[in-house]
C-alpha cells in the first residue's frame, strides 16, 4: 500500500518536472527566435526592453501561462464530472458548457458586434447558464437515476443550444469566420488581460476541487453506499457539478472552446494513479496543462507563422497518448 | 384494408395538385444561341450570347455583373452594395442558397463559385439555366479587381470589364501619390478586431486594397496551412518582428464609441507596447469598408482616408 502511495507521489512529481520542461520549451520556441539563455534571462531580473523581451514577457509568457489554468480548468472539470456521474465519457461537453458558452459567444459576435468585448462574460454566463439548466432538469428527477438524467439532460440541452448557435451562424454569415475560429478556440493573442480574467476562478476552483476529491471518491460507491456513509449525494453532487461549470466556463470564457482535454486527462490521470481522486485530480490537472501547452507550442509553430486551432493539436497529441497508455494498461492486466 | 385505400386515394389528392403545379412552372425555353466555354470545375457549359436572367450566387460577382452592364436578377442577402442591387428578389445567402429561390427567377444563366456551390451542381443544373463554376483563386492576381475582366471576357463584356478595371487602377495611383507616398507608408497589414490574431492575405477583398495602394502586405501569400484563404490566423511575434508601418484593424461594427474603445484597447494592450513604442500606427478600417457593402472604389477610398484620418 505504502509501495503504491510513492508510486502515485512518483507519478505527481514526473508530471510536475514534464510540465516545467514543457513550460520551458513553450516560452522558448516561436516565430522569432530567442535563446534559452536569454529567456532565463528575461524571465529572472534583466530589465530591459527590445524584441525578444517583449515577445517572452508580454506574448509569450502570458499566453503559456493561460494556456496552463486552462488546461487544467478543463481536466479538472473532466475528471470531477467523470467521478460524480461515473461516466467515462462525461466531460466539459456533457453539462453544456460549450454549448452555452458557444452560443452566447455567437450572440453577442452577431447581435453586437460593437460590444465583443463582452464575449468572455456572456460565454461564461453562458456555460454556467447551460449546466446549472441540465443540473436543474436532472435534480427535478431526482433519486437514484439522477446521474442517467444528467447525461440525457446535457445531451438535449447541448442540442438545442448548438443549433440555436448554427442558426444564428447561418442567419448572420458575416460572422462566420469568426465565430468559427472562436468555436474551435484558439490561445492566440491572449496576453496578461486574458490571464487575469482566469486565474481567480482557476486558483479557488482547484483549491475548492483538492478538498472536494475525497468527497469524490465515495461516489463510485453508487449512490445508495456514499448516503450510508454520511454524504450528502445530492449537495456534494451539485456542488462538484457547478464547480465543474465554473472551471470550464471560465476557461471557455478565455479562449474559446478547446475539446478533448477535459475528456482525455482525466482518463490518462486514472490509468497512471488508479481511481483514488486524492491522486487522479492534481495529475489531471498536471496533464491537462501539459496536453494543452504542447498544443499550443506546436500550433504556433508547426506551420509557422501562420497558427492552427489548438483543438485539433489537442486531438492529435491526445489520442495517440491515451490509446498508448489504455494498450499498456490492458496489456499489464492480462499478464 | 379500407383505411388503406383510403389513405392512398387522399394522398393522391394531396400530391396531385404539387405535381401539376410543378409541371405549370417549368420554365418554357426557346433556342437561344450560346458560346460552350470550359468552366473551373471543368465542365463544358454552353452559355447564352446574350443572358437576360442572370443569377450570381456571390456578392462580388453581382458587383461585376453591375459594374460590366449585366445587371443581375437576384440577390445574396449578404449584397448591401446598391440600392438597385438589394432590392432584388432574394436567393439565400452565399453559404445557403434557397434552390426554390434561383428556380423561382427562371434564370437563364447561373454564375456559381467552386468554393461554395459545387455540392448544388446538379440542383442548379435542372433549372435548365447553364450553370457556370467560377474559382476566385484562379480569376486574376487581384481578385476583387480581375474578376470584372474574366466575367467580361466570359460574357462578351470585355471592353466594360478593362474599362472598369482601368479605373480602379487610376483611382489608386490617384490615391497613391495624394496620399500613401506623402504619408511615408510602405508595409502594411490587417487584422480583425477580437484577440485571437486574424490578418488578411493578399487574396482578400481587404487585402487587395494594400496592394493596390502600394502597400507591402507582411502576410505572405500561399503560406503553408492557409493557401489563398481569405484570412489566416498569423503570428504577432512576427508582425512584431516585420514591423509594419501601419496596423489596419476591421472595425466589427458601426458604433462610433466601441470603435474608439477598441482602437485604444490596441494602443495599450502590453502585446504590442513593443510596436507603439517603435512608432508604429494603429489605424481603423470603417465598418463601412467591406466587399459585401460598398464597391472597390470606394473600399479604396475609404482605405485611404483611413490612413489620411490617422495621421
Amino acid at each position: 500500500m505504502k509501495r503504491f502511495h510513492s508510486h502515485r507521489l512518483g507519478v505527481l512529481g514526473a508530471a510536475a518536472i514534464l510540465l516545467v520542461f514543457i513550460i520551458a520549451l513553450s516560452l522558448s520556441v516561436g516565430s522569432v527566435q530567442v535563446s534559452l539563455g536569454k529567456i532565463v534571462g528575461i524571465l529572472f531580473g534583466k530589465k530591459g526592453e527590445g524584441l525578444p523581451v517583449q515577445i517572452v514577457r508580454n506574448i509569450r509568457l502570458p499566453r503559456t501561462l493561460v494556456g496552463l489554468l486552462v488546461g487544467m480548468n478543463l481536466a479538472v472539470s473532466g475528471v470531477l464530472l467523470q467521478g460524480i456521474i461515473r461516466n467515462p465519457m462525461a466531460s466539459p461537453n456533457i453539462i453544456g458548457v460549450n454549448a452555452g458558452a458557444g452560443l452566447a459567444a455567437v450572440v453577442v459576435m452577431a447581435l453586437f458586434p460593437s460590444r465583443i468585448g463582452f464575449i468572455p462574460p456572456a460565454s461564461f454566463i453562458g456555460a454556467l447558464g447551460a449546466a446549472l439548466t441540465i443540473s436543474a432538469l436532472a435534480n427535478s428527477k431526482g433519486g437514484k437515476r439522477s446521474t442517467v438524467y444528467i447525461v440525457l439532460a446535457g445531451v438535449a440541452v447541448s442540442n438545442l443550444l448548438n443549433a440555436g448557435t448554427s442558426a444564428l451562424m447561418v442567419v448572420y454569415s458575416d460572422i462566420l469566420e469568426v465565430s468559427y475560429s472562436w468555436l474551435l478556440g484558439s490561445l492566440s493573442g491572449r496576453s496578461w488581460s486574458s490571464f487575469a480574467l482566469i486565474w481567480p476562478y482557476s486558483l479557488a476552483g482547484l483549491a475548492f476541487a483538492l478538498f472536494l476529491s475525497p468527497k469524490i471518491n465515495l461516489f463510485s460507491l453508487g449512490d445508495d453506499v456514499a448516503s450510508s456513509v454520511g454524504l450528502s449525494v445530492r449537495l456534494y453532487r451539485f456542488l462538484a457539478l457547478l464547480l465543474a461549470a465554473v472551471l470550464a466556463g471560465s476557461a471557455v470564457s478565455v479562449t474559446g472552446t478547446i475539446g478533448f482535454v477535459g475528456l482525455i486527462a482525466p482518463h490518462a490521470a486514472r490509468l497512471l494513479v488508479g481511481n483514488d481522486h486524492r491522486y487522479a485530480l492534481p495529475l489531471s490537472a498536471l496533464l491537462g496543462a501539459i496536453l494543452l501547452i504542447l498544443s499550443d507550442t506546436f500550433a504556433r509553430t508547426l506551420f509557422s507563422p501562420v497558427e492552427l486551432s489548438v483543438g485539433i493539436i489537442t486531438s492529435l497529441l491526445g489520442a495517440p497518448f491515451f490509446l498508448f497508455l489504455l494498450f499498456r494498461k490492458r496489456k499489464a492486466s492480462v499478464l | 384494408m379500407r383505411n388503406i385505400v383510403v389513405l392512398f386515394i387522399v394522398t393522391g389528392m394531396l400530391v396531385m395538385p404539387l405535381f401539376a403545379q410543378g409541371a405549370k412552372e417549368q420554365p418554357v425555353r426557346t433556342e437561344v444561341e450560346t458560346k460552350v466555354v470550359i468552366d473551373e470545375l471543368s465542365r463544358s457549359v454552353a452559355i447564352p450570347q446574350n443572358p437576360q436572367r442572370v443569377v450570381a450566387l456571390t456578392s462580388a460577382v453581382m458587383q461585376s455583373l453591375y459594374n460590366i452592364g449585366i445587371p443581375p436578377v437576384g440577390k445574396v442577402d449578404e449584397y448591401r452594395v446598391t440600392k438597385e442591387g438589394m432590392a432584388l428578389p432574394s436567393v439565400g445567402k452565399t453559404s445557403a442558397i434557397n434552390i426554390e429561390a434561383v428556380y423561382a427567377l427562371n434564370p437563364d444563366l447561373i454564375i456559381a463559385s467552386s468554393r461554395f456551390h459545387s455540392a448544388l451542381k446538379e440542383a442548379l443544373e435542372q433549372s435548365g439555366a447553364a450553370v457556370y463554376f467560377f474559382d476566385p483563386d484562379k480569376v486574376g492576381e487581384i481578385s476583387v479587381v480581375d474578376l470584372n475582366i474574366y466575367l467580361g471576357k466570359l460574357l462578351d463584356r470585355e471592353k466594360e470589364g478593362r474599362k472598369y478595371v482601368e479605373s480602379i487602377y487610376s483611382l489608386a495611383r490617384d490615391l497613391r501619390t495624394d496620399i500613401v507616398e506623402p504619408l511615408g507608408i510602405g508595409s502594411a497589414v490587417m487584422i480583425k478586431d477580437g484577440d485571437t490574431i486574424t490578418a488578411a492575405q493578399s487574396a482578400s477583398s481587404y487585402g487587395s486594397m494594400l496592394k493596390l495602394l502600394g502597400l507591402r502586405n507582411i502576410v505572405p501569400d500561399n503560406l503553408p496551412g492557409s493557401g489563398r484563404g481569405s484570412f489566416v490566423k498569423y503570428s504577432i511575434e512576427t508582425i512584431l518582428e516585420r514591423h509594419p508601418d501601419v496596423v489596419f484593424i476591421l472595425a466589427s461594427s458601426n458604433d462610433e464609441a466601441s470603435n474608439r474603445a477598441m482602437l485604444e484597447k490596441f494602443r495599450n494592450d502590453e502585446q504590442w507596447k513593443h510596436y507603439t513604442l517603435q512608432g508604429g500606427r494603429f489605424v481603423l478600417l470603417p465598418f463601412l469598408a467591406n466587399p459585401n457593402r460598398t464597391s472597390v472604389e470606394n473600399m479604396l477610398r475609404i482605405t485611404a482616408d483611413a490612413l489620411k484620418k490617422n495621421d
